[in-house]
C-alpha cells in the first residue's frame, strides 16, 4: 500500500511539472507575439 | 589563518586556473555541433546508443520537447531506482545481504539521487553493491548531464536568431556522459586508487585490531563512485561518513583533488559560455562573479575554523597552531584534514550542488556554519553545479539587466537579446519556487511535534539545523548539519518534495526563457545598450545575487547562527 503511495506521490510531482512547462508556454505565447512584441519595441526605441 | 592554509588555497586557485579555461573550450566543442577531439573514438561509443534508442543524433527538440524528453527520462529512471531500493534483497551483488529499504526512505532516496541532491538518509550498511553501482552512481553521471544539458540549451537559446530549437536533450545527455564524466570519472578513479582509496567487489573484512578486538572492515567499489561523487557535484558518499571517511578520501592529498574535482566543471562552464557566445569576455565576467563570492566564503570560512573554538578555550584546549597540530576548531573534524581545510571544503562543497563533507556541518562554529548555509541559500552559484551554476547565474544575470535597463530608461537586452516581460515573468517564477518551499516547510516543520523532536538540539542551534536540511533539499545540495534524524516519514516525505520542486521547478522556466530568447532576432548595440562585458558588471551580479536571493533569508539566517554566536549558545 506504501509503495502505491509513493508512486502516486512522485507520478503527482511530475505531472505538476507537466503543468509548469504548459503555464511557462502560456506565459511566453505564440511565436508571432514575441516577434511582434520585438518589432514594437525596437519601433519606440528608433522613434525615441 | 595558518600558511600553509593560505598555500592550499593559493595552490587550488593556480590548479583550477589551469584545467578550467582549456575544459570549458573542450565543452564548447562538445556542445558546439561541430567537430569536437576524440569524435572517432566517442562516436563509436555513441552510434550504438543512438541506434539502440532511436535518437536522431542531428535531431532538433523545441523548448516544450526538450523540457517533455528531460521529464520523460527522469520520470523512467526515478521509478527504476525505487524498484531497484524496493528490490535490492533479490537482485545480485548483495554480498552483505541487504534488505529493501521502506517505501517512504525508498521514495526519499531515489528522488535525492534524481535530483543530483544525494541526501542520505539511508545511513551505512543498507546498499547492496549493484545498488551503489547500477542505481546511485549511474543517477550521479546523468543526473548531472541533465543540468548540463539545461545550461546547454539555455545558452542556444541566447545564440541563436529566430529559432524553435535549443539541440536535443538525449544527445546532449549522451555527449556529456559519454564525452565529460565518464573520461574524466576513470581518470579520477585510478587517481583515487593511487591515494589508498577502496575499489573492490568484497563484502566485509573481519581484522583483529592491536587490541585483540574484532572489527569489520567494509569493501566496495569506492573510488569509481568517488570522483563522480565529486566531479558532478553530487555528493553522496559511500558511506555515511562521506569523505571523512579514511576509505574514500585517505589523506591531505586525495582531499585536495576532491576540492579540486567539486570546482573543476563548474568554474569551467563560464569559459565554455564565453566560447559558445562568441565573447569570452562575457563568460569572464560571470565566471569573476562566480569567483567572487566563492573566495568570499572560503576565505571566511577558514578564517571562522582557524581561529578556534571559544567554547574548547574556555575548558583549556589548546588550539594554537604548532609543529604537531594545525590548530583551530578541530571538534568534528579529522586530523589527517584540520581546521582550514574544513572550512575551504565546506565552502566549495555549499557553493556548488555538491553537498559532500569532510567534518561535520554541525560542529562548525556558528559563524563558519551560517557560511556554508548562505552559500546554499544564495541559489549555489558560486560556482555552482554542473550546468545548474552557470544557468543559475545567468538568470541573474537576466535579473540584473533588468534592474539597469529599469534605471536608464531602456529596454533590458542581454548578448543583443531584448529581455521582456515573458522572461521576466520566468525568471521571478524562478527565483520564488526555492524560497516558498524551504521557509514553507521549515516554517511548518519547526511548529510541528514529531519533526521538533528529530532534531537533537534546541535554541537557535537547532532552527538551524532545520533550516539548513530544507535550504539543503531544495538547492539540491544535499549536505547536513547532522544532528538531525531525516530518517521519518515526515522528512523522507517533505524533504523529497523540496529537492523535486528545487530541481525541476527552475529547470523548467530555464528552459521556457531559452525557448523565448532563441525565438527573438539579434538586436545592434547602441550608446543606450548596458555593457555586460566589464567588471563593473560582475559587480552588478555580485550585487542583485546577495540583494535578491540573501535578503530573502536574512530573517531566518539572523535567528539562526547570527543569535548562536552572538549569544554564545553552541
Amino acid at each position: 500500500m506504501a509503495d502505491v503511495i509513493f508512486v502516486a506521490l512522485t507520478l503527482a510531482l511530475f505531472g505538476l511539472a507537466w503543468l509548469l512547462v504548459r503555464a511557462c508556454e502560456r506565459i511566453i505565447g505564440p511565436e508571432e507575439v514575441t516577434e511582434l512584441a520585438v518589432g514594437r519595441h525596437e519601433d519606440a526605441e528608433t522613434a525615441a | 589563518m595558518s600558511s600553509a592554509a593560505w598555500a592550499e588555497l593559493a595552490l587550488l586557485i593556480v590548479a583550477l586556473a589551469v584545467c578550467a579555461p582549456p575544459l570549458g573550450a573542450y565543452l564548447a566543442k562538445v556542445y558546439g555541433g561541430g567537430a569536437a577531439p576524440g569524435d572517432r573514438v566517442f562516436g563509436w561509443i555513441e552510434k550504438p546508443i543512438y541506434r539502440l534508442c532511436g535518437i536522431d543524433p542531428e535531431g532538433e527538440q523545441r523548448w516544450t520537447t526538450y523540457a517533455y524528453s528531460l521529464l520523460a527520462f527522469s520520470l523512467v529512471s526515478v521509478l527504476v531506482l525505487y524498484a531497484q531500493l524496493r528490490l535490492q534483497g533479490h537482485l545480485p551483488l548483495n554480498p552483505d545481504h541487504f534488505g529493501a529499504l521502506k517505501p517512504a526512505l525508498s521514495f526519499n532516496t531515489s528522488i535525492s539521487f534524481l535530483t543530483n541532491t544525494n541526501w542520505q538518509n539511508y545511513g551505512d550498511g543498507t546498499i547492496s553493491q549493484l545498488t551503489q553501482m547500477a542505481g546511485l552512481a549511474l543517477h550521479n553521471f546523468v543526473s548531472a548531464a541533465a543540468g548540463a544539458s539545461v545550461a546547454v540549451a539555455l545558452i542556444r537559446g541566447l545564440v541563436r536568431r529566430k529559432s524553435r530549437t535549443l539541440g536535443s536533450f538525449w544527445v546532449d545527455l549522451i555527449r556529456t556522459c559519454v564525452r565529460v564524466l565518464l573520461p574524466l570519472a576513470f581518470v579520477g578513479a585510478i587517481v583515487m586508487v593511487s591515494q589508498g582509496v577502496a575499489q573492490n567487489l568484497h563484502g566485509p573484512h573481519t581484522v583483529h585490531t592491536v587490541a585483540g578486538l574484532t572489527q569489520s572492515i567494509p569493501g566496495g567499489p569506492v573510488a569509481s563512485q568517488e570522483v563522480i561523487k565529486e566531479a558532478g557535484q553530487n555528493g553522496g558518499g559511500f558511506f555515511n561518513a562521506n569523505s571523512s571517511h579514511p576509505f574514500e578520501n585517505p589523506n591531505a592529498i586525495s582531499n585536495f583533488f576532491q576540492i579540486f574535482l567539486i570546482l573543476l566543471i563548474p568554474f569551467s562552464f563560464p569559459f565554455m559560455f564565453g566560447k559558445m557566445v562568441g565573447d569570452r569576455k562575457q563568460g569572464w565576467v560571470v565566471c569573476g562573479a562566480m569567483f567572487l563570492l566563492w573566495i568570499l566564503a572560503a576565505t571566511l570560512a577558514m578564517n571562522f575554523e582557524s581561529r578556534g573554538n571559544v567554547k574548547l578555550t574556555a575548558v583549556g584546549a589548546n588550539q594554537a597552531v604548532t609543529a604537531t597540530q594545525g590548530g583551530g576548531n578541530m571538534e568534528g573534524k579529522e586530523t589527517r584534514i584540520g581546521a582550514a581545510t574544513c572550512g575551504l571544503f565546506a565552502s566549495s562543497t555549499t557553493g556548488t550542488s555538491t553537498g559532500a563533507i569532510d567534518c561535520t556541518h554541525d560542529s562548525l562554529t556558528p559563524l563558519g556554519g551560517s557560511v556554508t548555509l548562505v552559500n546554499i541559500m544564495l541559489g549555489e552559484v558560486s560556482p555552482g553545479g554542473t550546468g545548474s551554476g552557470l544557468y543559475g547565474m545567468l538568470i541573474f544575470a537576466l535579473l540584473s539587466v533588468f534592474i539597469a535597463g529599469l534605471m536608464v530608461g531602456r529596454t533590458p537586452e542581454y548578448l543583443g537579446k531584448k529581455i521582456q516581460a515573458q522572461e521576466m515573468k520566468l525568471v521571478v517564477l524562478y527565483i520564488l519556487f526555492v524560497p516558498l518551499v524551504i521557509l514553507g516547510f521549515a516554517g511548518v516543520s519547526i511548529v510541528m511535534r514529531t519533526p521538533v523532536n528529530s532534531l537533537l538540539n534546541n535554541g537557535p542551534h537547532g532552527l538551524s539545523e532545520m533550516v539548513y536540511a530544507y535550504t539543503s533539499a531544495a538547492n539540491n545540495n544535499g549536505s547536513a548539519f547532522a544532528g538531525i534524524n531525516g530518517n521519518t516519514n515526515w522528512f523522507n516525505t517533505t524533504l523529497a518534495m523540496c529537492m523535486f520542486v528545487g530541481r525541476f521547478f527552475l529547470m523548467i522556466p530555464v528552459l521556457g526563457i531559452a525557448g523565448s530568447l532563441g525565438r527573438k532576432q539579434l538586436t545592434p548595440a547602441t550608446a543606450g545598450t548596458f555593457p555586460t562585458g566589464t567588471s563593473l558588471f560582475t559587480g552588478l551580479l555580485v550585487g542583485v545575487v546577495v540583494i535578491v536571493v540573501g535578503l530573502t533569508f536574512f530573517p531566518v539566517v539572523a535567528l539562526g547562527p547570527i543569535v548562536e554566536h552572538l549569544v554564545g549558545k553552541f
